[in-house]
């Protein structure tokens, strides 16, 4: 029936067309909104010491190329203990990394790591990444996918050198406590 | 329509200036009229933007974000799609998003199987070929328990009714899983995986009415039962109308209601230990109208009316212990009891499965899986004039090992293995494999794998009787006399052996980008001991074909599935099947129907192309278009006849959600949308050729 492969031809030529129309391919949106919104709650089950209690907003940076994307719009509309939120990109370690509290490192900084980290040592800042062995290195916060899902390690003795607090519930979350 | 309501950006967005600029910028050179129509345009366009933009997940609780399944977008975090086999994954969202209110219809989105519906319960699920209603060589497993059916080899889908809300994914793995899951996976298998208790919390209800689908009830409340365990407890009630005779438009008397409860038990105790424990209890009540209905008194064919009973139910139980180290022990026990009461099968099974595996790592760079396993199955069944079976009692053994060697860190596996089964009809089988994975660069992989895989034989092949055609003659030695009677039967052959394939695979997968991904997989099967019937040597008046392994040939073909979210709020699923078959008859069979049948029923190219649209933030529209290449069926009434065509087709699936807030979803949908009925496919026993209806049908869901 040519009638009906016409449709066929049809449909895929549909596909094929959008195909040419999106120039951009946009970026792992589920995964890192999801990752975003962890960012969210991982401020929030943390405390940090007094002289951070007394900054006016609260400094959330992503360091190294930025894998969030969109995924980060509107965040800076939320709060965390009742603080607006600054979102901050650094391009370095140098530019001003002292002044986040909660610092993303992305997959671009992992020849930097040890640097970085022993940049920010004792410095009260909740460090996060995706980086393979991250906690381990000496970060706080690392994701790890279980089964097709988010879930992260903890590295808490890290986080009270630094002199945060973090939360028994959070704790109790994670898949490994260092 | 969806605009921008006032006060639209207050709730917790700001859009991005730029485009408000844009906006603004544009009706500043415009004339009043036409900045009426842009200023329409910018808001419709913005408040895409809005959906494009804001991050819903920003307002969930951590608890809710551990359970978002990220698998879609990073498919090489998956085990399974690191595996070297072509696997495809129908995922909780896929199912939500087709509108598809079964098991077997929701297969169809996959790559390489055949999915067409015979009646309201009947389908004829198949991968790479083979398809019917006895579907023999794809092994389907819920939850680890298999389906398919002993007695003739293949799945009675009118009686999974699992809570579609609860699937987690639908893992199709296409090609030989002999090593794997034993005997019948020659061309395939599919493992339905429902949810965790923990993560089917609180209740819903779901309501919907249809025209095809008139009725469709469930109900499911998950709960807590102690800090470290969860359960579930579920009801599903459809009621299927009937469809539309292909040849006389009349009704196709094939409505089904089948109705299904169960619950589900997870818990995590500590120390590394899992357990699960699992049930179901169902019963289907169907018409069917069963043509050609032959009965020792009439060389008539005649037309009946009959009523399907068929019930059961099942208990699983599993439990896992991590001993560190990468080891770990699975054990896994089930009981399966199957009935059906209708006017052609009247049979019963009790399934008794148990089945223990060990994972362990052999030096750094081995895993080392092995397991054994022990299943009996006892048969028991009423005589009909259809069909007649002896009451079995059998067992099987099996023993599997399987090591994974990670030859290049992280770059090339190799993985060997065997499964060695004993069982009653044709006693040992071994189904090794061999498969290579190589990831050359992030991103891509190449597969290969060489396996061999079985089908051992239903009972039917070898102690059955089937009735397939009545016939008279006039008697030639009195020939003004009453015309002599004479019987066409297919029966059970002891010596009738297992079905081999060796089937060599390729493939390669290519994540292009975050929102770009391939999967293509080649294949070459060698078919042997293929089964066929064998008319008597000698004449007599009652015909009796034998069945015998009399088919060899190859089926060679490859499948391609791409996967594009273009953009946020827009995405593409695309799967394309090529298959061709080529099967010979042993000149010794002498057999007029002969491999041609087996042919033609596969479709040489099937087209599916899925997309979702979110039009607003509460509002996605999805669409879904199949087309299937031209076969062929058997003619039930004239077994020696020419077979019966079936032109190429194409489905359209359309629906409609409505998502206004986390508790409630409404979804209005159609099935089949281009045709008022459309026939899929020729049963080869006793289903008259029916046409299937298009359906609408909305549905209201309730969580809270």
């Amino acid at each position: 029936m040519p009638g009906k492969r016409f449709m066929a031809v049809l449909l895929a030529a549909l596909f094929l067309v959008l195909g040419g129309v999106v120039v951009r391919a946009e970026q792992g949106e589920v995964e890192y909104k999801v990752k975003a919104a962890f960012l969210l709650n991982f401020a929030r089950f943390a405390a940090w010491p007094e002289s951070a209690a007394a900054e006016p907003r609260f400094a959330l940076c992503v360091l190294g190329d930025d894998p969030f994307g969109p995924a980060l719009a509107g965040i800076e509309s939320k709060e965390i203990g009742g603080k607006a939120i600054l979102l901050r990109h650094l391009a370095s370690a140098a530019d001003g990394i002292d002044q986040c509290r909660l610092l993303f490192v992305g997959k671009s900084e992992q020849g930097n790591l040890g640097r970085i980290l022993s940049t920010i040592a004792g410095q009260p800042i909740l460090t996060v990444s995706d980086i393979e062995g991250f906690a381990k290195a000496g970060g706080v916060f690392e994701f790890k996918d279980r089964d097709g899902r988010l879930s992260f390690i903890i590295n808490n003795t890290k986080a009270k050198a630094s002199g945060m607090h973090i939360s028994a519930s959070l704790l109790n979350l994670a898949v490994e406590v260092l | 329509m969806f605009f921008a309501r006032p006060g639209h950006w207050a709730d917790g967005f700001v859009p991005p200036a730029g485009r408000f600029l844009g906006c603004g910028v544009i009706m500043d050179w415009i004339d009043h009229k036409t900045a009426a129509a842009v200023a329409l345009l910018c808001v419709v366009v913005v408040d895409m933007a809005r959906a494009t933009e804001s991050n819903e997940y920003l307002d969930m609780d951590i608890g809710q974000l551990m359970n978002v399944t990220v698998t879609s977008v990073t498919k090489k975090a998956q085990p399974l799609s690191d595996a070297a086999a072509a696997v495809f994954v129908i995922t909780q969202e896929d199912i939500r998003r087709s509108g598809v209110t079964t098991v077997p219809d929701a297969l169809a989105m996959a790559p390489g199987l055949q999915v067409a519906k015979i009646s309201a319960s009947k389908w004829s699920v198949s991968s790479r070929g083979f398809a019917g209603l006895t579907s023999n060589k794809l092994l389907v497993l819920i939850d680890g328990r298999s389906v398919y059916s002993p007695a003739h080899s293949g799945v009675f889908w009118d009686t999974q009714n699992v809570m579609l809300e609860d699937v987690e994914r639908i893992e199709v793995v296409r090609g030989s899983g002999g090593t794997l899951w034993g005997a019948n996976a020659v061309n395939g298998a599919i493992n339905i995986i429902t949810k965790k208790a923990e993560d089917t919390q609180g209740a819903l209800v779901r309501a919907g009415v249809g025209s095809q689908h008139t009725s469709s009830s469930a109900a499911r409340y998950g709960g807590k039962i102690s800090d470290v365990a969860y359960g579930r407890l579920y009801l599903t009630y459809d009621d299927h109308a009937s469809n539309t005779l292909h040849q006389t438009g009349g009704d196709a008397d094939d409505s089904s209601q089948p109705m299904q409860t169960g619950f589900r038990m997870d818990g995590k105790p500590g120390n590394g230990q899992e357990w699960t424990l699992q049930g179901d209890m169902y019963e289907n009540n169907g018409d069917q109208l069963v043509f050609p209905y032959w009965t020792a008194e009439s060389v008539v064919p005649a037309a009946l009316f009959d009523e399907i009973d068929a019930k059961g139910g099942n208990l699983l139980g599993r439990w896992r212990q991590e001993l560190g180290d990468g080891k770990a022990v699975t054990f896994k026990a089930y009981y399966d009891n199957a009935q059906r009461d209708e006017a052609i099968y009247k049979l019963q099974f009790d399934t008794l499965d148990l089945d223990l595996q060990y994972e362990t790592k052999l030096g750094q760079r081995q895993n080392l899986t092995m397991g054994t396993g022990y299943r009996s199955v006892q048969g028991s069944f009423d005589r009909t004039f259809q069909i007649s079976l002896p009451d079995r009692s059998d067992s099987l053994y099996s023993a599997f090992l399987q090591d994974e060697i990670n030859i290049l860190a992280d770059r090339l596996w190799l993985t060997l293995g065997s499964k060695y089964e004993h069982n009653d009809y044709t006693g040992s089988e071994w189904q090794p494999s061999a498969k290579l994975l190589w990831k050359p660069a992030d991103r891509h992989s190449l597969w290969a794998s060489a396996a061999r895989a079985v089908r051992t034989p239903a009972i039917v092949e070898q102690y059955g009787r089937l009735t397939m055609a009545r016939y008279s003659i006039p008697n030639p030695s009195f020939p003004a006399g009453p015309p002599l009677e004479g019987t066409v039967s297919f029966v059970g052959n002891p010596d009738f052996d297992s079905e081999i394939v060796n089937a060599y695979e390729t493939g390669y997968r290519w994540q292009a980008t975050d929102a770009l991904s391939f999967d293509l997989a080649l294949f070459y099967n060698d078919y042997d001991e293929i089964y066929t019937v064998k008319p008597p040597a000698t004449p007599s008046l009652d015909v009796d074909y034998e069945f015998v392994n009399g088919q060899s040939g190859h089926g060679d073909g490859f499948e391609l599935a791409a996967d594009w979210k273009a953009r946020s709020w827009l995405s593409f699923i695309l799967t394309y099947s090529y298959l061709q078959l080529d099967l010979t008859t042993d000149p010794m069979v002498d057999n007029h129907s002969g491999s041609s049948l087996v042919e033609d029923a596969a479709p040489q190219q099937q087209l599916g192309i899925r997309s979702s649209i979110l039009l607003a933030p509460d509002w996605r529209l999805n669409l879904w278009g199949r087309y299937v290449d031209d076969i062929a069926g058997r003619n039930s009434s004239d077994l020696l006849g020419q077979p019966v065509p079936i032109d190429a087709y194409c489905l359209l699936d359309a629906n409609l959600i409505w998502t206004p807030n986390k508790q409630l979803e409404v979804m209005l949908a159609g099935q089949n949308l281009t045709n008022s009925g459309q026939l899929q496919y020729l049963s080869e026993y006793s289903t008259p050729a029916t046409e299937i209806d298009r359906g609408v049908y909305g549905k209201v869901t309730w969580r809270f």
